[in-house]
């Protein structure tokens, strides 16, 4: 069995930037991870990482603007951590090789993104993912950083309360190992294929929730999913909120910029949950072009559109079909971003000791209900080097637990149990039916009938997915029995998005109830906590925001 | 009559004199005036610009420059020179500031050069410029049926964004020009690799590996000859074929004929006329195959 | 539309040797490759084995050859290819030993990455201290200056950072077919990406001393497969090239790549013409030469060698300024 101080599970940015400060401090973390870094989905960010630069803004600003865009559920500890080390950090990036476009004054270029009162997203291009996630991937190189990629991890060993080590299969063998640590990281990202028509990555099926939660970890604020405004028509590819920060218009049918009826001010810059609920709401009533949107960037002219958006200019050329220098994009809402996940504290600590989690796949919450763009990224890198700094303190004095060896043998089991089903249920086809009915019922707009549905159609999934079977019983690079795996975890996932969703009698940020449509302070200014109980079954409590100096108020842009 | 401005380039005009000789041959045969131009430089032999990026674009400019004075398009017979040139001409076209700083030289040569040559191999003069069923109409003895092998190499195809002449994914003029003169063209995966010239002297094992490979696969699938539109590839594929078969450890024997001597054979060239005598794989085994006199 | 997908299959677990196996497909109007293999794995053929992640053309995953040529499965469009070539034939990437169908083996291309160190090296002088700083109430950051310009040769378009590590490049590369060692068009465009960095601070010149020893920059044939086959239109063969120009500015030119383009030069700057016996002598020397006695030989038989003494172009002067000028930029 394999001993490691530290384990991060995930290679994107919040692995990789905890790895660098573990790394760089000498300290014994590898990198386990289910596809090769550089694979990773952090690479797809578009449009910016936000942090205020300019003389004439403020990281109060900053601050205040992502408790505002949270629709007060984010913990304002965190953010006002989020917010004053976000210039500190992009600093660091730069200092560690990552490019960012410059301004004429030779700082770091900014754009406007939604829902931030000045323009504070740095950028590279469109591409800034990809820069970052290279960028940092780079440096783990530098510090000469064990990988072990293509290895998927099904199970977490924990001990008398205490993580010690993770169980993981290689996909390459098809050999299950423990990996025993001290600590634990998982920066496993999103679960965005939980939705049809989303802009996420294949891989981000949130088995490192589905993982923590089987081990008895709470997730807390799942029903929050951010649908993006703009993804395109045919593949839900994202085309970044950058478009409109560069000025892009949304158009209905009738050519109307209708945002001016939905957020009079901020107009294509509202934040991202309003603005989806628009372009829903003028597709509902008639307004949509062959069920989309327009997304018309052609007045920012060639050059510009060449200069700041060359990556949209090939997605939408490649993928669309259409040339958006002459012709609107056609875009619609589409999932885009998880903003519950594991619950942490400040410093990535879960409620299990020696378990940490950042990125995507944490909740600390800085996002709230409604994650702010620019604002993800951000938060890979400063919960990521937090976590990084937190657990070189915790793991320098404590030794390794026992690693629990039956969660091998346990998963090894599962895995041949796949492998030799006779039953007559393909997984790909399972989960189709499962994304497109969350799409339908668990949707930009939310009611107790629909959901409950939803829930009907979990409980069908769940029987038939025990007759799930295989095509590929072999053990060499076997994807089918990985996908199989993979669609156990989005639909764990999907249940507890769905019952949270039909608990949270509210409407705030991206949860959206016809049935509810306000937003309810009074009993709901709270975070919801799931668990697994020893049933197998989704149990919730709920847990106060915290509130230190931004009182809730009515949320208009 | 046709005229172009003729820049056989370098190696044509020394190793390669069979190649010049040739192309004069079938330009008689066909109408074409191939204007001579003495004051043509070196290309730069496709890495100049790693000496120098303004040395290439001097150069060449001065030769485009040239062109333009003359009042016509290039002909080229050599897939390096025609990248080189098309490049220069590319950039000098589409970047203003290149255009000042190649213009500022010349005009201390007393030439300018305003973008409006054109320059074009050979390959593509046949098939677009004189066109298939004229060429077909001067084929005087047509190649029966003999297997050709059609190596593209590289400059002639790559990059698209610069050389448009075919398809890069799938070019197919080379093999058009075959069928048009009786032979039949040999489909094999390499014949738009690289021969790996340009490294013939840096690493000859590695470079006279790639010629070999390509000429051992044509040879599998029954070629007959092996044709290149590029002096450079007629190198490393015909004079150093004994090399690439150590190389490859492969016995390979396969002639190997520039573009204007296939042409030239099908429009009644002798083996003296076309210099087949300057190869090094020799001929005579195809010889009666192709009524070679 | 019905198409098929003809797709290189190969499990040496339980396969003798490679084969070929065809699917029948119907397609909808903007399907791409990737979605006809996704279609096939999940409907009927859970065992294709590939790899894919973001479907945008942004992680690089499913880089394989489609129609004999190195793409991403997930930005080529199945119409366009049926159009040109009738089918769907999928295999995987060249120049890498194949795991399983079309999963390749990447560990020597990853390495490679590495082995060129890509990150910065050491810290730019008089670089502002730069402790990570935690802004307090009303407290606001300074950043270091740097100014457009010094990342000109970084931050446009198709330019060497935006590069996806897919390995089509590598696939391609016509050196890599031969020489194993050789460290690959997309590990030389990073050096290059770092070496124009203006915050690296390669003191000594290591980067390009290292590059310019055997399988580094000089052992790229020009073919510029790379440039052309890459899907995210970078062109490695250039970056090569300008670390061509690189080197010889910073006589580096111990190598025989160095040697055989000074030689070129020289010869054009003496006749305006490329002579062939003098650029040879130049690279590899008398000695050199002694090798390749037997083609010499043999070329010498056919009247093939060409002349030692070139004359001269008309009008040599021109040519002669040209090579002035250069100086003249230089300034």
């Amino acid at each position: 069995m394999l001993k490691h101080d530290v384990v991060i599970v995930g290679a994107g940015l919040a692995g990789l930037r905890a790895c660098v400060e573990l790394r760089k401090n000498g300290i014994d973390a590898i990198i386990v991870s289910k596809v090769y870094p550089t694979r990773s989905h952090s690479g797809a960010a578009q449009g910016g990482v936000n942090a205020a630069f300019d003389k004439d803004d403020s990281w109060e600003s900053h601050f205040f603007d992502t408790v505002k865009g949270s629709d007060y559920l984010g913990d304002q500890d965190a953010i006002e951590i989020l917010t004053s080390e976000a210039p500190a950090n992009i600093l660091d990036l730069q200092k560690m090789g990552v490019i960012f476009n410059r301004n004429d004054e030779g700082g770091i270029a900014q754009r406007p993104f939604g829902g931030q009162s000045f323009p504070r997203s740095c950028y590279y291009a469109d591409a800034v993912g990809h820069m970052m996630l290279h960028g940092l991937f780079d440096n783990v190189l530098k510090y000469k950083t064990k990988i072990l990629y293509e290895y998927f991890v099904t199970g977490l060993s924990v001990n008398n309360g205490r993580v010690t080590g993770v169980v993981t299969y290689d996909i390459k063998t098809g050999k299950f190992e423990g990996i025993a640590a001290k600590a634990v990281l998982f920066a496993t990202g999103g679960y965005g294929q939980v939705y049809s028509s989303n802009t996420n990555a294949l891989i981000n099926t949130g088995d490192g929730m589905a993982v923590a939660l089987r081990a008895g970890v709470p997730l807390m604020d799942m029903e929050f999913v951010q649908f993006h405004p703009t993804t395109l028509k045919s593949t839900g590819i994202l085309v970044t909120e950058g478009a409109r920060g560069e000025g892009a218009y949304l158009l209905n049918s009738l050519g109307v910029r209708f945002m001016s009826k939905y957020a009079p001010k901020a107009m294509e810059l509202a934040s991202r949950d309003i603005v989806a609920r628009a372009e829903q709401t003028e597709i509902n009533e008639g307004r949509g072009v062959d069920g989309a949107i327009l997304l018309d960037v052609r007045h920012l002219g060639k050059e510009r559109i060449m200069e700041r958006l060359p990556q949209i200019l090939q997605l939408s050329i490649d993928f669309e079909g259409v040339n958006p220098i002459y012709e609107p994009i056609p875009i619609r809402p589409g999932a885009h971003y998880s903003m519950g996940g594991i619950k942490t504290d400040n410093d990535g600590k879960t409620l299990v000791e020696g378990f940490y989690s950042a990125g995507e796949s944490a909740c600390v919450s800085v996002h709230g209900a409604n994650r702010l763009g620019g604002n993800s990224l951000l938060d890979t890198v400063v919960f990521g080097r937090r976590a990084g700094i937190s657990i070189a303190k915790y793991i320098k004095d404590i030794d390794y637990g026992d690693f629990d060896g039956s969660l091998v043998k346990r998963d090894e089991e599962i895995f041949e149990r796949l492998r030799n089903s006779k039953g007559n249920e393909r997984h790909g086809l399972l989960k189709t039916e499962l994304q497109e009915d969350m799409r339908k019922n668990v949707g930009v707009f939310r009611e107790r009938s629909l959901m409950e549905n939803a829930i009907k159609k979990i409980e069908e999934l769940k029987e038939r997915s025990k007759n799930i079977a295989l095509d590929d019983k072999s053990k060499l690079f076997n994807t089918d029995i990985i996908e199989a795996f993979e669609f156990n975890n989005i639909l764990l996932i999907a249940e507890v998005i769905a019952r949270g969703a039909v608990l949270r009698k509210e409407s705030r940020g991206a949860h959206y109830r016809n049935d509810f449509p306000e937003r309810d302070d009074e009993n709901w200014l709270k975070h919801t906590l799931a668990r697994l109980n020893g049933k197998g079954k989704v149990e919730f409590n709920f847990t106060p925001v915290k509130i230190t100096k931004f009182k809730p108020q009515p949320r208009t842009y | 009559m046709i005229t172009y401005v003729y820049y056989p380039g370098c190696v044509a005009q020394e190793s390669g004199k069979e190649l010049d000789n040739a192309t004069k041959f079938i330009a008689e045969k066909l109408g074409i005036n191939l204007l001579q131009m003495p004051e043509a430089s070196c290309c730069g032999g496709g890495i100049i610009d790693g000496f120098d990026a303004n040395l290439k674009l001097f150069i060449n400019g001065r030769t485009l420059a040239l062109a333009e004075k003359n009042g016509f398009d290039i002909l080229t017979i050599c897939n390096t020179c025609t990248l080189t040139l098309s490049e220069v001409n590319e950039e000098i076209k589409n970047n203003p500031a290149l255009m000042k700083k190649t213009n500022a030289y010349l005009s201390k040569i007393r030439l300018k050069y305003e973008g409006n040559v054109k320059v074009k191999h050979l390959l593509y003069v046949l098939r677009d410029d004189i066109g298939l069923d004229k060429l077909k109409d001067v084929v005087v003895n047509s190649l029966n049926g003999i297997k050709v092998a059609p190596f593209y190499g590289c400059h002639i195809l790559r990059p698209s964004e610069v050389i448009k002449f075919d398809d890069a994914e799938n070019p197919s003029g080379f093999e058009e020009l075959i069928k048009a003169v009786g032979g039949e063209p040999v489909s094999y995966v390499r014949r738009t690799k690289c021969c790996g010239f340009q490294t013939i002297l840096i690493d000859e094992a590695s470079s006279t590996s790639l010629s070999g490979n390509a000429i051992f696969e044509a040879q599998e699938q029954g070629a007959d000859l092996m044709v290149t539109p590029c002096p450079l590839c007629h190198l490393s594929l015909d004079t150093y074929q004994n090399v690439a078969a150590k190389s490859i450890g492969k016995k390979l024997s396969l002639p190997v004929l520039h573009l204007p001597q296939l042409i030239g054979v099908a429009l009644g060239g002798s083996y003296s006329e076309m210099g087949f005598s300057r190869h090094n794989v020799s001929l005579k085994p195809v010889m009666a195959n192709i009524n070679l006199k | 539309m019905e198409f098929t997908v003809r797709s290189y299959r190969f499990n040496p677990e339980v396969d003798k040797q490679p084969y070929y196996k065809d699917y029948i497909l119907n397609g909808f109007p903007s399907m791409t490759v990737l979605n006809a293999l996704m279609k096939i794995k999940s409907e009927t053929d859970g065992s294709l084995t590939f790899r894919r992640s973001c479907r945008s053309a942004i992680c690089g995953s499913c880089a394989m050859k489609i129609n004999g040529i190195s793409k991403l499965a997930c930005k080529t469009q199945v119409n366009s290819e049926i159009t040109k070539f009738g089918i769907i034939k999928v295999e995987p990437l060249g120049n890498l030993p194949v795991v399983r169908d079309l999963v390749v083996e990447q560990e020597s291309f990853f390495g490679k990455i590495n082995e060129i160190k890509p990150y910065l090296l050491g810290i730019r002088e008089n670089s502002p201290d730069e402790k990570f700083h935690v802004l307090k109430d009303g407290e606001k950051i300074t950043q270091p200056v740097f100014h457009k310009s010094e990342f000109k040769a970084l931050t446009g378009n198709n330019d060497t950072p935006n590069c996806i590590l897919c390995e089509c490049c590598f696939s391609e590369c016509g050196t890599e077919v031969v020489n194993k060692k050789y460290l690959g068009p997309a590990a030389l465009a990073k050096l290059y990406r770092y070496i124009e960095d203006p915050r690296d601070n390669d003191r000594d010149g290591s980067r390009l001393v290292n590059a310019s020893k055997p399988n580094g920059i000089w052992d790229c044939v020009h073919c510029q497969a790379c440039e052309q086959f890459c899907p995210k239109s970078i062109s490695p063969v250039k970056s090569i090239v300008k670390l061509h120009e690189k080197a010889i500015k910073n006589s580096i030119t111990f190598s025989k790549g160095a040697k055989h383009i000074i030689g070129i030069a020289n010869s054009i700057n003496k006749t305006g013409r490329l002579n062939e016996v003098k650029v040879a002598i130049d690279t590899v020397g008398l000695l050199g030469l002694m090798n390749d006695l037997p083609v010499v030989f043999r070329a010498s038989l056919k009247g093939k060698i060409p002349s030692l003494k070139l004359k001269l172009i008309k009008d040599m002067d021109d040519i002669r300024l040209a090579f002035k000028e250069l100086d003249r930029e230089e300034e």
